[in-house]
């Protein structure tokens, strides 16, 4: 499972068709500082793809490239069989930062119905499935409160209801869960597997956290410091339902000792 | 997350119990009321013990009964200058803030308005008021409008500029992420975030605009205007007189500013729990 060639490792993960998200050669410069090493990547339909790398190592950016928040310096970027710009426009995605980003003047119910808001959604339905998504995340009780009166971890929470609010097919989350204390961010990683058991959603995820990355991904996709390249595509394959033993299974701590050696080398090559 | 420092932990369902934001706000006003009692009690003691000659500094007892007195003719006169200052804060207010949602559209403009805002803002009442009232006409109302107005919008237009600029990246990135039109950015977010700044604004210009009126008045107006009573007055060497006109003009000045804070409480409701100052 050693780095090999970036492109290929990457590839494994679909049979060429080109995956929800299908990333080919793209990178990022900053003026004359490459940010980001030609990347290509797919991600199948139904998989959950960590991107994990040294801080400044360019994996929110490329995160970005997906959500088209950001332009490439060059590459191509198709999501959902559509360029980046296109899916982006069509709503294919739904997006969850490190920050919860919850509107202060909005209750917890009107943050989630923001999306659907914005499509022009009809009040009776945008109420409705704002219900649906906070019951998900186990907030109903608090539809009426104010996002200052909830704690980090609830906050997040609300922000995953809201990228999941009008059912996009891609899950975006960039270090999600990277503000929150240890416990916190496990039950977290639970509670967002327990989601993506009902939805069945396809995740992009980025951390910096090579436990987390193990524990929630069908892949782990291991990046080199600045300027990011994929060292290796390290699948994981860990018995599902991932559960508390999980976190105590002798393979869990080989695919960590795994990852974490492969990062190192890319740290100091 | 979004407000960082002031959310130290998980309070969720911990509403305030009903009635104790009244008790917080009764707490609040009573340090002021402290206070300027104090002061007026010192002050009355200290012409008294001093012995110092009412032309200098009247005893509050007496400025009191001289407000006592005059009332009607004060109330009117404050009604006269207090009449231009809320018009004046109204057309100042609302076109400051519609500059600034223009501005904050179009980029040019916004580097073009906020400069030559600072310019014309800094103008003295002195130079503006004579130049109003050569326009207007000294005995006209809108001289007095213009000055106020011309004192308003530049606080509030500068304001809502920054306000509208304020909203978080992480949040204009949000909405872009949905592919947002840019009416629903302003709604959504742009406007919101805007609204403390245009408050903060309108506060200061609320208590700018009754002394626009006044010192604009000062220039030439209406002979039932608080301005020229005070002018008048001083002339007569009735200070106990002014000060009492003062103290009416005041009262307006606190009114408006009452009216102020309890638009900002209804405006923003999230805020309504004054969790110290976030701004």
């Amino acid at each position: 499972m050693s780095a090999g060639e970036p492109a290929l490792a990457a590839s494994r993960a679909d049979a060429g068709v080109g995956g929800v998200v299908a990333l080919r050669g793209v990178s990022k410069d900053y003026g004359a500082t490459p940010a980001l090493a030609p990347v290509s990547l797919d991600v199948a339909p139904g998989a959950f793809v960590s991107l994990l790398g040294p801080s400044g190592c360019g994996k929110s950016t490329l995160l970005r490239i997906v959500a088209d928040l950001v332009e490439p310096s060059a590459g191509s970027v198709t999501v959902a069989g559509r360029p980046a710009r296109e899916a982006r426009e069509r709503r294919d995605y739904g997006m969850v930062f490190q920050a919860a980003t919850l509107f202060d003047w909005r209750t917890i119910r009107r943050n989630v119905e923001l999306p659907l808001e914005v499509m022009g959604w009809r009040a009776a339905e945008r109420r409705a499935r704002a219900q649906r998504m906070l019951e998900l995340v186990d907030l109903a009780d608090v539809a009426d409160l104010r996002p200052p009166q909830l704690s980090g971890g609830m906050q997040q929470r609300v922000a995953i209801a809201r990228a999941l609010a009008f059912e996009p097919a891609l899950l975006l989350m960039d270090e999600p869960f990277g503000a929150l204390d240890e416990l916190t961010r496990e039950r977290m990683q639970d509670g967002l597997l327990a989601i993506r058991a009902r939805t069945g959603t396809t995740v992009l995820f980025v951390t910096h956290s090579i436990p987390e990355a193990v524990f929630l991904s069908s892949s782990v996709v291991v990046m080199s410091a600045r300027p990011g390249r994929v060292l290796a595509e390290i699948p994981v394959d860990l018995p599902e339902p991932r559960t508390e033993d999980t976190r105590e299974d002798p393979r869990f701590f080989q695919l960590v000792t795994e990852v974490r050696e492969t990062l190192r080398r890319g740290v100091r090559p | 997350m979004t407000t960082p420092a002031a959310t130290p932990a998980a309070v969720a369902g911990a509403a305030p119990a009903p009635g104790a934001g009244l008790v917080r706000r009764s707490a609040g006003a009573a340090a002021p009321l402290a206070l300027g009692l104090g002061v007026l009690v010192v002050w009355e003691v200290a012409v008294r013990a001093l012995g110092i000659r009412p032309i200098l500094l009247p005893p509050p007892s007496a400025i009191a009964a001289a407000v006592v007195q005059d009332l009607p003719r004060l109330a009117g006169a404050t009604w006269v200058t207090g009449r231009s200052a809320l018009l004046g804060f109204a057309i100042g207010a609302g076109g400051g803030f519609l500059a600034g949602l223009a501005a904050s559209r179009w980029r040019p403009l916004r580097e073009a308005v906020v400069p030559v805002g600072v310019v014309l803002g800094s103008l003295p009442i002195v130079a503006t008021a004579p130049i109003f009232n050569l326009w207007f006409g000294a005995l006209s109302i809108w001289s007095k409008v213009a000055v106020v107005a011309l004192v308003v919008f530049f606080p509030v237009l500068v304001n809502t500029v920054a306000g509208l600029a304020s909203a978080p990246a992480s949040s204009q990135e949000l909405l872009r992420s949905y592919a947002a039109p840019g009416r629903t950015v302003l709604t959504a977010l742009q406007i919101p975030s805007a609204l403390p700044f245009v408050f903060g604004a309108l506060r200061v210009a609320a208590a700018l605009s009754v002394i626009a009126a006044v010192v604009a008045e000062f220039f030439g107006g209406f002979r039932d205007s608080a301005g020229f009573f005070i002018k008048t007055l001083m002339a007569n060497a009735d200070y106990t007189g002014a000060w009492a006109t003062v103290v009416a003009l005041s009262a307006f000045g606190l009114a408006l500013f009452g009216a102020v804070a309890l638009a900002e409480r209804v405006a923003m409701p999230w805020r309504r729990d004054d969790r110290g100052v976030r701004t």
